[in-house]
Formats: structure tokens, C-alpha cells, sequence
């Protein structure tokens, strides 16, 4: 980060100047509207009630031909500077996305299409192939951002843009934000051996080995390859070939490298773009993905640029997926921020009604979403279904959304409210590496082709243990589902985050559950074990560690429980389910009598017999091992928080020795809750994430009335600690409650 | 196996830049009514569909992974593979829904740097590179990319230049017309889709105004006359006009042979076309 910024990003937005104001923003294309309704659609954006608009500053767009540019002087719709203007005379402060990238639904993602068909510029698959992208318009090949001639490329661009905006950044213009690049993905192509294999890219990669290990023996001893002689002997796997655990180090590098190339590109933009006079402002990105999946990084990217946002388009019939998002990036970002939040549809697809909108914008500050960024407000051309037309007409039950929620964020201080959170679960980096990792085949455009024909996550996924007790790649996501699932109907909402969490970001919670295996990360459980002797409890599983991804014994985690005496079994949950039910396999059972012999060990001393659970005193805290591996996510057909009905009680035990007591009961599972608060005050959000009417009774310790703040007035207040709801298939209703 | 050779492929006709190209990639999609999109999109892609496929891929027989994990002991599927194109109906069987995918990893593999190396040209069409997609999985349908049943059937014969005859065929060269799709429920204009076809191309999607959905006339055979002059003054005259209730919309509109089912539906009257019926259009299906 700049350490010369007039501006500073906090939690409850941007503080600019003396004023701290929430980051809610809309996005507004200029170039896509007729100059003469510029005001009217600005004005109308206002009305909603915001402060902040985002735009794009398309390359293709502007760029008439090579090195030749229209700011304005032929078409008056591209005088950006002129748009600059208009909306600091609206009133409205701008978040600037200048590209290079910026998709927007422009054939070629708004790059010049000679740029793009220079093969010398092109991304290259494994197999040498460009990488085509099969999107409406035309498809076209992705360009690689290791390439120097992409940034010369970019460069012209930006020695032409810089001179025209830069007068315009705060505190001489409105533009208060910059975005570097967008949706930086390896343009979707997340699969790991299906790029990027251009010649600058394998060189860019043995940078980074040379970088990571310094030491070309370190290499070779790590890899088992007394071959290579210098980096510039390494190649990159093109096809997953590992047969035993042993051999993944070579395969989780490259992964590793992919998230090091993403952040290379974002940084590199950054960078080309204060060397030309955009500076003094936050800088930030949008991932396309909000879950902790390999190439992206929130934490690592904030220590380089301001804010690691993450983009969202939801269905309601994704409210679990858009949960985990929020959830996940409201746990690790120092701004929770969606730059992209569905308002409106690209004209390729369906825009979603009102209501939809209702629902999936209230889910996502349900969850601890701080800042957000609807993209549109205004349509356009490719894009249909938002408030306000391309003449700045305005649709009124789209307007009436937002009018109504950014009325009813600033009446809460919403920018005040923090999640009620005491369980952190922690997504390992090396097993979401190895589930990148480890697939037989790739397909390539998986994430675009998702829009249209919903495949698999784990689709090809390997079912190879390489020498385990488990195939990781499947046992680790199951793991952290059946938590997922099961704690928020136990009452126990939970944060979500990743390996790179630091120390004290750990601290901040009573408990943390973690998938390990006996192949872990050595330095993550050096965390975790300092974690707990610090006085935090650790629920693990379903293996105790026992080597480093060196194949080395760990130097940590060293006072493990007692082995399992039972056979190996397997536990069902739910007694009758069906072939389909919830059910733990490959249970070690534990001996239920002795507790063994070894200093410091124990089992549950209380609540119902846990069988497949034992306990390890660290320090003033403690590690729990769940000897018990869920079924991977395939097997479970109704994967919903109901289906884990049957783990709630055992997890209520376990969550109860480390000292958590559930913050609300529900009696529906098929509700979701969150709690948030700040300010002085607290607010319960109850969602209906189903497509039928849902009723129940939700019971918060401790609360004396509740006020339904949809209710005007004083009305529609309930007193007592429990309240009686029915909500509308996908809604969320809010209520601010006393205590 | 497959024998085809791809870089003979690539340069067979229709495959030239541009050549099949039925919508301009800078095609405009502006003032588009949002509620007469949805109905569109709820029924071409329901929102709310979940996995119904069965995916097997394997290595020269040896099977590597099955998705979801719980079919290949639900369904007894064989560590092996010996043969694909009659094992997947035979799963299918079993499965009874979606499509079961079985696929070659090399073989596959071979698809995908296909339609990457030798398929696409710079300024294809999405339509088109589609099309050229689909030629070349079904050069591997024996064995390498085995799909039952196949969404690929219903556009087998479909051949690369079909949607340059048809652009052509809604507006030669030289020409700019309008196409009107305008679908009824009850009385109510639920959903149409407007294009502008200039020089055998599509140039501009849209649909019509929000104040035109309301029925003036009694029934849609009544009103749909109302809607041809607004068409017209958005896109152009009607080279093609087509209305119909969205019960046979949506009945036609999945129907594997679906251009002869909308040209006989036209015949009994259930659809209604004008200038021409849609027989006259024969020779661009």
C-alpha cells in the first residue's frame, strides 16, 4: 500500500478527507450512454441514495487504431474526462477500472483484437495450443500476463489514459479508488495443467523456484530429481502423474505458482499505473471466486495492494455457495467488498427479478459484507434488468430495492456491524493445492461453460490416495462441509478462512476446526499449535499428522492421542437415511474406557460418549482429533444443512468442551441466522433459503424484543427471547434486538 | 479410434474467418425488457436444475474417476471399459436421467486441442465455433467421447455453413430486415425476441417495449398483427414474423427436429409466420 494515500481504507469503508463513508457504489458505463443523458442517469444513481459509482476505462474502447486514440474529440460519448466531471458535479465519487482486462461483455474483453491475435501474446496450453474462450461475441484467445510485449502493449495504452485522469484523482477529482485489472483468473482456465505454458510464463516459474528455494540442491532433494543441475532444468507438469504422496511437491508448486502468476499480473498493473500519475488512492482487486480455492489469495494480495475483493453474480438457488463467499472473504479481507455484485444480467443470460435481488443483496451483508459494488445500475448495451435505463429512465421496482436498503443500511450504521463469529474454520492451502492438483483431465472453460451447464466441482478429480490412508483431494472438502453445514444448525456461526490468516487473526476466536491428514503443512500446525497452548482449542481430523509435505517427521504436534483399538467401522448419523444419508466413514473407534497412558492425554470427560473423538492438552488449550472422515461430497445427494441433522449433536458436544455455547436455537434447520453487531447495537438475520415458505421459532439468549426493522415505526415489534417467524421462500428478514 | 485429421479439417469449407458467421460479434443487445428475458431464459435454462449427468473417464479402458462418486457402486460400473458406445446405454438404463458422458482421456484430450489448434479462427462466431465443437466431438463418438443420449443428435446434420444460409436467407446482401419471435400467454405478450439482420447478419438483439405486453385484441391470433409495424420501426421490415402461445413454444422449442416441427405446426395453424410460411424457408434448414 501507498504510504503517501490521502485516502485509508477501514472496515466501515473509505475515510476520505475528515468523513468515513460506507463503500456502496453502482457501476455506470459513460461511453455506453448518450452524452446528453449523462446527468439524468448520474442523478438518478444519486436518488438511490449513492455516493460512490464504478466505471471501466475500456483500451478498446478508446484505441482507434495502434497508438492512436478517442478521448472525446470524435466521439463525444469516450470524453472520460468530461464523465470525470459530470459525476464529481453529481456528487458522486468514482472507483476507476482502467483495465487492461475488463470483460464488460466486449468482444475480446475489451482488448484490441490485434493484440489479442498476436500469437507471440498468446496464453498457451499445455499442449501448445492457444487458450480459446468460447464467449458470446466471438471467442478469442486469452493473452499471458507473463508476457513483456502484453505490457508494452498495456503500457501505450496507459502512457495515453494517465495523462487525461490523473488530474482527476482525489483530492483534485472524484476518483477516490482504483481497480488493477479484473477478475484476474487465468481468464477462467482454472484447471492446473491447462495453462499457462508461454515460453515468458515457464521462465516466470523458474524465477519463482529459484525464488522459493533459493538453493537448486534444495530442489532436487524436495523433488528427488538428481537430474536437474539449475532451475532452468525444470519443466512444468503438464498432466498429474504423481503415484505417491512423495512426488506432489513438484505438482503443488505449480499450483502454488499459478497464485503467484495471478498476483504477478495484478501487481504489475498496479504498478504501471501509479508510475503514471494514478496514485494516492486505495488500489484493489476483484477475484472472480470468493472461496479459498488455488490461484487466489485475498490475505497475500492485501499485503501488496489495499483491498482483495471478490465478485458475485448469485442465483437464490446459490445461497449456500454465496454464503461460504462472503463468509470466507469477510473473514480474511481488511474491507469485505464484492466489486461486482449482480444487478442486472449480461444480456447472454437471465437478469434477476426484484425480488431475487431483495434476497441475495440482503444475504450477503447477512454475512458480513462491509462494501459492495453493483454491477449495473444503468443498463447498457449487453446488459438488461437494472434500476435505471439507458436514457435514465428508471424502473420502479428495481429502484424501490435500492432506494429501500441503502435507507435502511444508513438508519442500522450497517457499516458498523461485525459478525457474530466464535469458530474459525480453516481451509489448509496445501490440501486446496492438492485438490487443484490432483485431476486426471481438465475442462478447460469449466468456469464459463458453469453460466450455462452446471458441472461438477470435483469433476475428474483423482481418486488416487498416492500411498494415504485417503485421497485428500476428496477427503479434505468433505470434512470442512459437514462442519459447514452442521455448525450454523447447532447454533454456532463460524468464520471461514485460509493458511495465510496470520497469528493474531487466529487468536481472535475460541475454536478452530481444521482438516489435517498425515500429510500436512508443518507450518500451519506450528500455528495451531501455538494456537492452543496459547489457550485455543483445535478440533482436527480426520488423521492425526504425521510427516511434512517433505515426507519428514513433524517437529510439531508431537503429543498425539492414543491409537484407535476399535475396527474400523463406519457410523451412521442418521440411522435410516438411505444409501444417500449422512454417515462418517473409515470411523476409528476409540477405546471408550482407557484414556492411555501418555502425559496429557484425555478423552471427553463430558456430555454423551463421542467415540470417535480424543482430546490432546496443549498448553493452556487444547487439540481435539475427529477420528471420523464424512463422505466426499458426491456421495451425499442432499448436501443442505438438514442432512447433517444427525451430526448436530455430536458437534454440540464437541463445540460445548471448548467452551462455545450455541448463540441462537432454531427449530427449522432448513433456516439460516446470523448475528451481527456494533454501535451499540445487534441485529438477528433469519434467511429462508429455500424455494417454499418456512416457519420456525428462533430463540437468542439473553433478548428481551425485537424489532422488525422492514416494519415502519415502532411496529412490528415482538418481545421475549424467542420469536415465531414464517419468511416467503427466499427472502431475509431482519429484526434489531435488545437485550 | 478416430481417424480424422484435424488440420485437413480446419481447412475444409466454411471454416474461413467470418464465413459462417450468422451474428456480428459487435452485434448491439440494448432495451432489452427484463421481465419478457427472464421467461426466456427460465425456460431455455431453468435456474434452478441441479447435476443430473453421470461422467466416467478412463485411460484405454481403465476407469480413473466417476462423478457423482456414489453411481459407481450404485450402478456396478466396472473397473474397465471395454465398451463405451454400449455400456453407456446400459448405465443410462440405470441412471435413468441426464446424459451418461463417458469419455478417453487421450482422446479427449486430442478434442480439446482441436477445437483450440485447428477449429477456431480469429472472428468466428460463438454460433459457429459451436458448431465446428460439435463436428469434432462426434469424429470422436465411437469411443473417445461417448455421450447417451446425445444433446449432439438434434444438431448432427447441421453443417458449418447452415447459419450463413440462414442469415442469407433472412436478409441477402445489400439488405437490413427484421425478425420478430412473439410469444403469448393468455393475454399477455410473454416474452418475444426482436433481431436486425443487415447483410446476412445479425446485428442487434432485442425485444419489444414493455407497453406493448398487454393484448389489445381479443386472442393472440387477434393481437399479434399489433405487434409487426413496432417491430418493424425498431429492426426494419419483417423478413420473418413467427407468434405462437407459449404452450407450443415450449413444446416446439425442445423438440430435437425442431425446425420441421415448427414448420408443421405452422401448417395446422398453431403457429402463425408472416410474410411466408415457414415452409418457404425450407431450403435454409
Amino acid at each position: 500500500m501507498s504510504s503517501t494515500q490521502s485516502i485509508t481504507v477501514t472496515p466501515a469503508g473509505l475515510t476520505i478527507g475528515e468523513e468515513t463513508l460506507p463503500l456502496y457504489s453502482g457501476s455506470v458505463h459513460y461511453w455506453r450512454h448518450e452524452r446528453a443523458h449523462w446527468a439524468r442517469v448520474l442523478d438518478a444513481v444519486r436518488r438511490m441514495g449513492f455516493r460512490f459509482i464504478q466505471t471501466y476505462i475500456p483500451w478498446s474502447a478508446h484505441e482507434i487504431e495502434a497508438g492512436a486514440f478517442d478521448f472525446g474529440e470524435a466521439d463525444p460519448r469516450k470524453d472520460v474526462a468530461a464523465f470525470l466531471q459530470a459525476c464529481a458535479d453529481a456528487g458522486l465519487y468514482v472507483l476507476a477500472r482502467p483495465g487492461p482486462h475488463i470483460n464488460s461483455e466486449i468482444p475480446y474483453f475489451g482488448f484490441p483484437p490485434r493484440v489479442l491475435n498476436d500469437p507471440a501474446i498468446q496464453m498457451r496450453t499445455a499442449r501448445g495450443t492457444p487458450a480459446v474462450l468460447p464467449l458470446p461475441g466471438t471467442p478469442f484467445a486469452a493473452p499471458s500476463y507473463a508476457c513483456e510485449a502484453f505490457y508494452q502493449e498495456t503500457g501505450v495504452y496507459f502512457d495515453a489514459l494517465c495523462p487525461i485522469i490523473a488530474p482527476y484523482v482525489y483530492p483534485h477529482g472524484p476518483i477516490v479508488a482504483v481497480q488493477a485489472d479484473n477478475e484476474m483468473s487465468l481468464f477462467f482456465r482454472l484447471k492446473c495443467y491447462d495453462v499457462d505454458y508461454h515460453p515468458e510464463s515457464i521462465a516466470l516459474y523458474r524465477r519463482w523456484l529459484e525464488e522459493k528455494y533459493r538453493d537448486v540442491d534444495a530442489l532436487k532433494d524436495v523433488y528427488r530429481r538428481p537430474d536437474i543441475h539449475s532451475f532452468g532444468d525444470v519443466t512444468p507438469p503438464r498432466a498429474f502423474e504423481a503415484r505417491t504422496h512423495a512426488d506432489l511437491p513438484y505438482y503443488v508448486d505449480w499450483a502454488e505458482y499459478q497464485e503467484y502468476y495471478v498476483q504477478y499480473g495484478i501487481v504489475r498493473t498496479r504498478q504501471m499505473l501509479e508510475d503514471r500519475g494514478l496514485a494516492g488512492v486505495p488500489y484493489y482487486h476483484n477475484y472472480p471466486v470468493s472461496t479459498p480455492n488455488t490461484p487466489f489469495r485475498p490475505v497475500a494480495l492485501e499485503a501488496e495492494l489495499d483491498i482483495a475483493g471478490v465478485d458475485a453474480y448469485p442465483l437464490p438457488s446459490e445461497y449456500a455457495a454465496l454464503k461460504r463467499g462472503v463468509v470466507y472473504i469477510s473473514t480474511v479481507s481488511r474491507l469485505p467488498f464484492i466489486p461486482e455484485f449482480g444487478s442486472g444480467s449480461w444480456s447472454y443470460y437471465r437478469s434477476p427479478t426484484a425480488d431475487e435481488e431483495r434476497f441475495t443483496t440482503r444475504t450477503v451483508f447477512m454475512h458480513g459484507l462491509r462494501a459492495i459494488n453493483y454491477y449495473m445500475l444503468a443498463d447498457r448495451d449487453r446488459w438488461t434488468g437494472t434500476p435505471v435505463r439507458r436514457d435514465g429512465s428508471t424502473r420502479p421496482d428495481y429502484t424501490a430495492l435500492y432506494e429501500d436498503w441503502n435507507r435502511l443500511l444508513a438508519d442500522v450504521r450497517w457499516d458498523q456491524l461485525q459478525p457474530e463469529r466464535d469458530v474459525l474454520v480453516l481451509a489448509p492451502r496445501l490440501y486446496e493445492r492438492l485438490a487443484y492438483t490432483a485431476i486426471e483431465a481438465s475442462f478447460p472453460n469449466q468456469f464459463l461453460t458453469d453460466i450455462y451447464y452446471r458441472l461438477p466441482a470435483d469433476l475428474f478429480t483423482s481418486e488416487n490416495p498416492l500411498d494415504l490412508r485417503d485421497a485428500i483431494q476428496h477427503r479434505a472438502p468433505a470434512w470442512l462441509h459437514a462442519f459447514e453445514a452442521a455448525l450454523p444448525v447447532s447454533g454456532v456461526p463460524f468464520a471461514l478462512g485460509d493458511s495465510d490468516l496470520p497469528e493474531d487473526a487466529l487468536a481472535q476466536y475460541k475454536l478452530i476446526v481444521v482438516p489435517t491428514f498425515e500429510w500436512a503443512d508443518a507450518d500451519l500446525l506450528g500455528k495451531l499449535e501455538r494456537y492452543a497452548r496459547n489457550g485455543g482449542a483445535v478440533i482436527c481430523g480426520p488423521r492425526w499428522p504425521r510427516f511434512d509435505t517433505h515426507g519428514e517427521p513433524l517437529a510439531v504436534w508431537e503429543t498425539a492421542p492414543e491409537p484407535p483399538t476399535g475396527s474400523l467401522a463406519r457410523l451412521d448419523f442418521a440411522p435410516g437415511a438411505g444409501p444417500h444419508g449422512l454417515w462418517a466413514e473409515d470411523v476409528d473407534l476409540w477405546d471408550a474406557v482407557a484414556p492411555g497412558g501418555a502425559s496429557g492425554t484425555g478423552h471427553l470427560e463430558t456430555g454423551p460418549d463421542v467415540p470417535f473423538a480424543r482430546r490432546v492438552l496443549y498448553g493452556d488449550g487444547s487439540i481435539t482429533l475427529v477420528a471420523a472422515a464424512f463422505p466426499r461430497l458426491g456421495a451425499i445427494e442432499d448436501g443442505t444443512p438438514a442432512a447433517y441433522a444427525g451430526w448436530v449433536p455430536w458437534l454440540k458436544t464437541l463445540v460445548a468442551e471448548a467452551g462455545i455455547a450455541p448463540r441462537w436455537e432454531c427449530s427449522n434447520a432448513s433456516l439460516d441466522v446470523a448475528i451481527l453487531s456494533g454501535g451499540g447495537r445487534r441485529v438477528v438475520c433469519v434467511a429462508n433459503p429455500r424455494r417454499d415458505a418456512q416457519a420456525g421459532a428462533i430463540t437468542v439468549p439473553g433478548v428481551s424484543a425485537w424489532r422488525d426493522l422492514d416494519a415502519p415505526g415502532g411496529e412490528g415489534t415482538s418481545p421475549g427471547s424467542t420469536l415465531h417467524v414464517t419468511l416467503e421462500p427466499w427472502s431475509v428478514k431482519i429484526w434489531e434486538v435488545e437485550s | 479410434m478416430s481417424t480424422y485429421q484435424p488440420q485437413r479439417y480446419a481447412h475444409e469449407g466454411g471454416l474461413v474467418a467470418g464465413h459462417t458467421a450468422l451474428l456480428s460479434p459487435w452485434a448491439s443487445y440494448v432495451d432489452i425488457e427484463p421481465r419478457q428475458w427472464q421467461r426466456l431464459y427460465d425456460w431455455l435454462l431453468p435456474p434452478y436444475r441441479s447435476h443430473t449427468d453421470l461422467f466416467i473417464l478412463h485411460d484405454r479402458g481403465r476407469v480413473l474417476t466417476v462423478n457423482p462418486v456414489h453411481a459407481r457402486a450404485a450402478l456396478g460400473i466396472p473397473d474397465t471399459i471395454a465398451d463405451p458406445a454400449g455400456l453407456a446405454p446400459a448405465l443410462h438404463a440405470r441412471w435413468g436421467r441426464g446424459t451418461v458422458v463417458i469419455l478417453e482421456r487421450g482422446q479427449y484430450q486430442s478434442w480439446l486441442d482441436d477445437i483450440q489448434r485447428d477449429a477456431w479462427l480469429p472472428g468466428d462466431d460463438l454460433l459457429a465455433y459451436g458448431l465446428k465443437i460439435k463436428d469434432l466431438a462426434l469424429r470422436y463418438a465411437a469411443e473417445g467421447i461417448v455421450l447417451y443420449p446425445s444433446p449432439l443428435d438434434a444438431w448432427r446434420d447441421v453443417a458449418p455453413d447452415f447459419l450463413r444460409r440462414v442469415g442469407r436467407a433472412l436478409a441477402p446482401d445489400g439488405t437490413q430486415r427484421g425478425v420478430l419471435l412473439a410469444v403469448y400467454d393468455g393475454r399477455e405478450l410473454w416474452t418475444s425476441l426482436v433481431l436486425t439482420v443487415r447483410d446476412g447478419q445479425v446485428h442487434a438483439v432485442t425485444t419489444l417495449p414493455a407497453e406493448s405486453m398487454a393484448a389489445r385484441a381479443g386472442s393472440w391470433r387477434d393481437d399479434y398483427v399489433r405487434l409487426i409495424p413496432i417491430a418493424e420501426r425498431m429492426a426494419g421490415p419483417l423478413s420473418l414474423g413467427v407468434f405462437c402461445e407459449r404452450r407450443t413454444f415450449e413444446t416446439l422449442g425442445i423438440s430435437p427436429a425442431y425446425w420441421p416441427a415448427w414448420r408443421d405446426a405452422n401448417g395446422r395453424g398453431d403457429v402463425i409466420s408472416v410474410p411466408a410460411p415457414l415452409s418457404a424457408f425450407g431450403a435454409a434448414g
